[in-house]
């Protein structure tokens, strides 16, 4: 490696990673709002899903047999916890984002380590989070492979 | 502010820091080799898609009325679909394992150069995937707007 690359006292934010680090945080921060939102707009759906799947059942005014009903019901719940648990991840994972854009824009404006190392904490954070969700997704992906393998 | 958390010639990466951004990166790299590996099987999910549409259409040849364009068209426009969903998914991952990969030599190294490639990377992708919102965003209000528009004329 290059020595000139080495700094003397280690690796430091000089202009350039601070002008590259507050231009990603600007993204960052436009990211986890809307994720925010998202999320939000996701946890409202599941709230009013079942409301609207019962309403909608019960414009069919008895058409529907008990087992029909129970069914629908049982959908309608199940729909309505999958929204609210995709809202709630959503949020979750995305205010880790939001921690990282304003820790570390205040940090860069203040040059305060701490919450320089609090801001990439939040980066931390953010990446473990999704990891850990892409790892329960591909488990639920084996699973429904291996029970679909089964049936 | 404390005057104590004040490096003399401004933010320094220190053991805590190097900490973080190591995990990280660790982190970072998974996601994007799974990221990798997912793009693939959406190209095979279109593949699939495309000879499952051929399938079909060679099926159905045999009924009165059947029109071999619709299929054809069909199956293209999946495919079409699936590797346009890909390749978007494709640069975010790229840019996350550069980061990752630049973070991990710049930790090891004390490079100062791999460290701003890496954060150069991570911007990167944040504005990859803000473009990408802002472009989903637009299209969906744009098709919010002509359904307003329909219903009321």
């Amino acid at each position: 490696m290059d020595q000139e690359n080495q700094p003397l006292f280690g690796l430091s934010i000089d202009g350039q990673a601070a002008s590259t680090i507050s231009s990603s945080v600007q993204w960052a921060r436009i990211l986890a709002i809307c994720g925010i939102v998202f999320g939000g707009v996701f946890v409202l759906l599941g709230i009013f899903f079942k409301t609207f799947m019962s309403k909608t059942m019960s414009m069919g005014g008895g058409l529907e047999s008990d087992t029909v009903d129970k069914n629908a019901a049982l959908g309608a719940g199940i729909g309505m916890v999958i929204y609210i648990l995709m809202g709630a991840l959503a949020i979750l994972g995305n205010t880790f984002l939001l921690n990282y854009a304003n820790k570390t824009s205040r940090a860069l404006k203040t040059n305060d380590s701490a919450m320089l190392n609090s801001g990439f904490a939040g980066l931390r954070n953010y990446c473990a989070f999704w990891a850990v969700i892409m790892i329960l997704c591909l488990l639920l992906f084996l699973l429904s492979i291996v029970t679909m393998g089964l049936m | 502010m404390d005057q104590n958390q004040q490096s003399i010639f401004g933010l320094s990466v220190d053991d805590s820091n190097r900490a973080h951004l190591s995990e990280a990166a660790k982190w970072g790299r998974f996601l994007a080799i799974v990221g990798f590996v997912v793009c693939g099987l959406i190209v095979l999910g279109g593949i699939i898609m495309v000879l499952s549409a051929n399938r079909l259409q060679n099926e159905m040849s045999d009924y009165p009325g059947y029109r071999r364009s619709a299929f054809s068209v069909f199956g293209a426009g999946l495919a079409f679909v699936y590797i346009v969903v890909a390749v978007v998914y494709f640069f975010p991952c790229l840019f996350l394992l550069r980061f990752s990969n630049a973070m991990k030599i710049a930790l090891a190294g004390n490079d100062q150069d791999q460290l701003t490639e890496s954060f150069k990377n991570l911007k990167v992708m944040f504005r990859y995937v803000g473009i990408i919102l802002i472009i989903l965003l637009s299209i969906y209000a744009f098709i919010f707007l002509i359904a307003i528009l329909s219903a009321a004329t």
